[in-house]
């Protein structure tokens, strides 16, 4: 376990039960309590039950880029977590354009592994919460 | 009176085109917000020593390709950092992935739809004079 991450909370949303399983073996190791959630209304119960410091969403959870928008209200909702969106192909125009408009931090490729994904992240993480805020 | 009404929300408006500054300005100042504008990166670089700021909306290229996100650069240098806003006719992946990392906080793309940036622009306002408040 690491002490950078020791005690935080960690939603993560996708539909792929694999991929979420590996999300959360691999925020455990760190130290991190991750909360998982399948769909749109679990993630939605979830923002309204715990507070998170981090957010994984997938891009297309339902229906192609609807993750866009939860995780612009993940951001509203823990406006000090860091939120970043799991996309099936390395980002682009359309996407990135999404990730700034929603106040997404970053885009990772849903197809490294799991340990590699939550390495950038709370790498990412701390970066981002050493800049000054809007 | 709100405290934004006695206290109007000053922006830093910066285009190498004159029509959009005009139009823009006139937009922005019948919405409620005090306007200053810049033709260049270097009179906008003046004004964010001169002065300060709830928000830049700035156009990414000017006298050179890019440069709006240099006088974005310069503006997350505040402690108290402003709202930046990118205007952009050319958005890339590339200068849209830089923008992504400085932590741009919306990218509009030209023409500009005003039904969803004055939206956006009130909402990243008002959320950084409540944050500065607490």
């Amino acid at each position: 376990m690491t002490q950078r991450s020791a005690e935080k909370r960690a939603l993560l949303v996708h539909s792929d039960i694999g991929i979420l399983t590996n999300l959360q073996t691999a925020l455990t190791r760190e130290g991190c309590i991750a909360i998982v959630a399948r769909d749109l209304a679990s993630a939605l119960l979830a923002i309204t039950q715990h507070q998170f410091h981090f957010a994984i969403v997938g891009a297309d959870l339902g229906e192609p880029g609807d993750g866009w928008p939860l995780a612009g209200v993940l951001r509203l909702a823990f406006p000090k977590a860091f939120v970043c969106v799991l996309d099936r192909h390395e980002p682009r125009l359309e996407g990135l354009r999404s990730a700034i408009n929603y106040g997404v931090q970053q885009i990772y490729v849903q197809g490294r592994p799991a340990e590699e994904i939550v390495t950038s992240l709370l790498n990412d993480a701390q970066r981002a919460a050493a800049k000054p805020e809007s | 009176m709100s405290p934004a009404e006695e206290n109007p929300f000053h922006l830093l408006l910066v285009d190498d085109e004159i029509s959009v500054l005009q139009t823009l300005k006139m937009v922005l100042e019948n919405e409620g917000y005090r306007v200053a504008t810049a033709e260049s990166c270097a009179q906008a670089m003046a004004l964010l020593q001169a002065d300060s700021f709830d928000g830049i909306i700035t156009d990414l290229n000017m006298e050179k390709e890019d440069i709006g996100l240099e006088v974005a650069r310069a503006a997350l240098q505040f402690e108290k950092r402003p709202v930046i806003v990118v205007l952009t006719g050319f958005a890339s992946i590339v200068n849209s992935r830089q923008a992504l990392a400085m932590g741009i906080d919306y990218m509009a793309h030209k023409p500009v739809e005003l039904n969803d940036l004055l939206p956006a622009l009130n909402r990243l306002v008002s959320r950084r004079r409540e944050s500065i408040s607490q």
